[in-house]
């Protein structure tokens, strides 16, 4: 069973197959609570966002197309808007704006030395790690955190249009750079 | 509104895929977007990189009993999924064989077990299960859950398990052919007991028949598998 893809196990889990859903929900638990958690900041709250988040991936399922990425990468996605929507939910969106987790992994010096990821992972950090700080911050907090380029030039004092010029500048090239490194489905 | 050019939507594809824009602005941009394959195709690579970069969030290990209580979440919505409104299976007649379309497998064969290992017989279909109560249904999904067939399950101990995949054509386009090592059937039964065996090779007008034994209330699930672990469909049998 663990030998499996993500995507195989994806397909077992909207099938409701048990021991698929077991094995899918353990092999990507820690990056959805960890999303949860950077997100959310709170562990009572993060723990309640990435089940919504899974569940909703059960429910949704059928909208899920592996021609468009990979099955991690779209749970991610439902998973950080369960945490953006639980935080405005609470009134805390300015707690987290502006305030990029410090343990974004992407920091590191030597991405491949990072314990328990997955090789496309260490990948997109190698190719994060690549880009120039302010490119990285600012593509982080509209990616992560979900802002707009308006709330990100704000809250650095940074003008609008130079924020919106390193997020498009960051995400080309981060394109560009992954098109040769990350294996897409 | 102004009709947007291809140079300006490339310029701003990024903010395009980030969901950046509002207004105007985006209006224009979809409209383009609507008529325009290449910046469509451009936009959604750039969607997809910004969806990749969430791979690189940090890790946490979540309390212990969270894959349990997910799990839980997921039998409590289990009714509300299959409950009317949702997808409905292809041929309303259950326990009936449709007829006429293109299924999974090939001839009807008068009444041949071709296999029969370890309690679990798989044959090419015979009319033997004709006038058998059918005991439960299932509807075949795929991973997205597409609905693609259905299953039923009747007789007891050894109980057939039939299987008419109507659908299969369509899986095939999409998924990209079928698997030149053929398909596997894997049924399980609610003592946890899981076998797996070779399906009868394709062919054009039947669907596949499995005989399993066990009486068939106790048939849970069935899933067709390719030589490299893909489920391609399942079902869970619900007495009907």
């Amino acid at each position: 069973m663990w030998d499996l893809s993500d995507e195989a196990l994806f397909a077992g889990y909207a099938a409701g197959d048990d021991q698929a859903a077991a094995a899918f929900v353990r092999r990507l638990e820690r990056k959805v609570y960890g999303l949860a958690l950077a997100i959310v900041r709170d562990p009572a709250d993060a723990h309640d966002v990435a089940q919504e988040a899974f569940v909703r991936a059960w429910r949704f399922a059928a909208s899920f197309d592996e021609r468009r990425g990979s099955v991690a990468a779209w749970l991610l996605g439902i998973t950080r808007n369960v945490a953006l929507d639980s935080v405005r939910g609470r009134g805390r969106r300015g707690d987290i704006v502006g305030d990029v987790p410090g343990e974004w992994p992407a920091d590191v010096d030597d991405p491949s030395e990072v314990v328990g990821v997955r090789d496309d992972a260490a990948q997109v950090m190698a190719v994060m790690a690549g880009l120039p700080p302010e490119q990285r911050d600012a593509l982080v907090a509209v990616t992560l955190l979900g802002l707009s380029t308006r709330e990100v030039s704000e809250r650095s004092a940074v003008p609008h249009g130079t924020v919106k010029t390193r997020v498009r500048l960051g995400l080309r090239k981060l394109r560009s750079e992954m098109e040769g490194q990350v294996r897409w489905p | 509104m102004a009709v947007m050019r291809c140079e300006q939507l490339r310029d701003m594809a990024p903010d395009v895929a980030l969901g950046l824009l509002t207004g105007r602005e985006r209006a224009a941009a979809l409209a383009h977007l609507e008529r325009c394959e290449t910046c469509r195709t451009e936009v959604a690579a750039l969607a997809g990189t910004a969806d990749e970069l969430l791979l690189a969030a940090p890790e946490a290990t979540p309390p212990d009993g969270f894959a349990a209580g997910v799990l839980a979440r997921l039998a409590a919505e289990e009714p509300v999924r299959d409950a009317p409104g949702a997808p409905a299976p292809i041929d309303g007649d259950r326990g009936a064989r449709p007829s006429g379309r293109r299924r999974m497998v090939v001839a009807a064969v008068a009444a041949v077990v071709v296999l029969v290992v370890g309690g679990l017989a798989v044959a090419l279909r015979s009319d033997g299960g004709a006038g058998t109560e059918v005991a439960a249904t299932a509807v075949m999904r795929t991973g997205q859950g597409q609905v693609v067939g259905e299953a039923t399950v009747s007789g007891d101990a050894p109980a057939a398990v039939e299987i008419d995949v109507p659908g299969w054509d369509a899986m095939v386009d999409r998924w990209g052919g079928a698997s030149e090592a053929g398909y596997l059937l894997a049924v399980e039964t609610s003592d946890g007991e899981r076998t797996v065996k070779p399906a009868p090779g394709a062919g054009d007008d039947d669907g596949w028949s499995v005989t399993v034994d066990a009486p068939a209330g106790d048939v849970t699930t069935v899933s067709v598998l390719d030589d490299e672990g893909r489920v391609w469909c399942s079902g869970r049998f619900r007495a009907g």
